[in-house]
C-alpha cells in the first residue's frame, strides 16, 4: 500500500484536532456466521478486488482476526464502513498510526 | 438435460430414487463400518476439530448411530427438500470425519477392516456428490443474465416469515440485530455514536429495501442481477439476525451435532446458508 497521502482541503465536517495527513483505513473483522465465500464476494463487489485478492483479504479476516480492505480519507472511509455495514460485514476505521 | 436426481416438477428437492440394489450395498457397507467401529479390537478414538472441540469414544458412537439411521432414511425417503438435504449432507460429511479418523487408527493392524472403512467412505462420497448436486440448483443464471430461483415452498415460506419479523424489528434495538449495526469507530464509542446518528436511519432504509426486494421475488421465478444482490443482502440479514439469536460460535459443531431443542431453527439457519451459498455462486 502506497503510504502517500491524497492531499486534501479542509472540510467543515473534519476535526479540526485530527492529523489531515494521516489516512484512515478500514478494517474488517472476523465473526462466526458470515460466510467465507460472501464476504469474498462482498469484497469483489464493493472495491472491484480481484478474485485472489478478495480471497486473500477474506482468509486473513478469517484465519488474522481481521484485514484493512480499504484506506483513504475519513468521508471515503465512512461510505466503506456504510456500504460494508449494509452488507452486514462487522466494519470499524481508524486513523492509520 | 434429463437429470434423474431432481424432480422437475418440484424444484429445490432431491429425489433420491436410488436402485435396490445401491440401498442395499450402502446398508451393507454402513454394517461392516459399524461392526469396525464397535469392534472392542479397534482403538479407541478422539476426534479434534478446528475449533478445539473434542469429540471422544462414546460420542463418536453416538453421532455415528444417528448419522448412520439418517443416512438410511434418506437415501429411501421420496424426495428431501433442500432443509432434509443439509441434515443428510451434515450427517455424511460427520462419518466422513469418523471414517478418515478410524482409518487413521487403524493403520497397520492390517485384518481388511481398513478396507470395510475405506469402502462406506467411498459410498458416503457418491452420496454427497449426488446430494450436493442437487442443492447445486436452487439459484440459476439464464442465458439472458436474469437469474431463476427454484426455492421451495419451505424455503419461500420460511424467508417470508424471518423477513416479515425483521421488518418489523429494524426500528427498534432488539439485541439480536447488533450485527446489522456494528461501531462505525470500533472502540472510539463518542464517534461510532455520531456516525449512528447519522447513518443509523440510511441504513435501516437499506435493509427494508432490500427486504421488500424479497417480498417481491418470492412471487416470482425470475429476478435481474440487481434485485439478486439485494437478496442476497437481506438473506444474509436474516442470517445474522438467526445466527446472533442462536449464538453461533466459530466452527459451531453444534448444527452438526444431532438434535437439541432448538433443533428446528437450526435447520432454518442451515437452509439459509444454503440459500445464501447459492446465492453467492450464482452471482460470483
Amino acid at each position: 500500500v502506497s503510504s502517500t497521502a491524497p492531499v486534501e482541503t479542509v472540510e467543515p465536517d473534519v476535526d479540526v484536532t485530527e492529523d489531515l495527513d494521516s489516512p484512515w483505513i478500514v478494517l474488517v473483522w472476523n465473526d462466526p456466521i458470515n460466510l467465507m465465500e460472501y464476504v469474498a464476494f462482498v469484497f469483489q463487489k464493493l472495491f472491484g478486488y480481484s478474485k485472489e485478492k478478495a480471497r486473500q483479504l477474506m482468509l486473513d479476516v478469517h484465519l488474522k482476526g481481521k484485514a484493512v480492505v480499504s484506506n483513504g480519507s475519513r468521508e471515503k472511509a465512512e461510505v466503506d464502513v456504510f456500504r460494508l455495514h449494509e452488507h452486514g460485514l462487522w466494519a470499524t476505521m481508524q486513523q492509520d498510526t | 438435460v434429463a437429470d434423474p436426481w431432481f424432480d422437475e416438477r418440484d424444484l429445490g428437492r432431491w429425489t433420491p430414487q436410488l436402485p435396490a440394489d445401491e440401498v442395499a450395498e450402502l446398508d451393507a457397507a454402513v454394517a461392516r463400518f459399524r461392526r469396525v467401529l464397535a469392534d472392542p479390537a479397534t482403538p479407541g478414538m478422539r476426534i479434534e476439530l478446528a475449533d478445539g472441540s473434542a469429540y471422544g469414544p462414546e460420542e463418536i458412537d453416538e453421532i455415528a448411530a444417528e448419522s448412520t439411521e439418517l443416512l438410511a432414511r434418506s437415501v429411501r425417503a421420496d424426495s428431501l427438500d433442500a432443509a432434509e438435504l443439509g441434515l443428510l449432507i451434515s450427517a455424511a460429511t460427520n462419518l466422513h470425519v469418523i471414517a478418515a479418523a478410524l482409518v487413521d487408527a487403524l493403520s497397520g493392524g492390517g485384518t481388511g477392516r481398513e478396507d470395510d472403512v475405506m469402502g462406506f467412505a467411498a459410498a458416503l462420497s457418491r452420496i454427497l456428490q449426488q446430494a450436493f448436486g442437487a442443492l447445486d440448483r436452487s439459484v440459476v443464471r439464464t442465458p439472458e443474465g436474469t437469474f431463476r430461483l427454484r426455492w421451495s415452498a419451505r424455503e419461500r415460506a420460511l424467508v417470508q416469515r424471518l423477513t416479515a419479523q425483521l421488518d418489523a424489528a429494524l426500528d427498534g434495538d432488539d439485541e439480536s440485530l447488533i450485527r446489522l449495526f456494528p461501531p462505525a469507530y470500533g472502540t472510539d464509542e463518542t464517534r461510532s455514536r455520531e456516525y449512528a446518528a447519522l447513518a443509523r436511519e440510511e441504513l435501516i432504509e437499506s435493509r427494508r429495501a432490500a427486504l421488500a426486494t424479497v417480498e417481491s421475488a418470492l412471487g416470482r421465478t425470475e429476478v435481474e442481477a440487481d434485485e439478486l444482490h439485494a437478496i442476497m443482502r437481506a438473506v444474509n440479514d436474516l442470517r445474522l439476525v438467526l445466527g446472533t439469536e442462536l449464538d453461533v460460535s466459530e466452527d459451531d459443531t453444534r448444527r452438526r451435532l444431532p438434535p437439541g431443542p432448538d433443533a428446528e431453527r437450526w435447520r432454518d439457519y442451515e437452509l439459509l446458508t444454503h440459500l445464501l451459498s447459492q446465492i453467492v455462486a450464482a452471482l460470483s
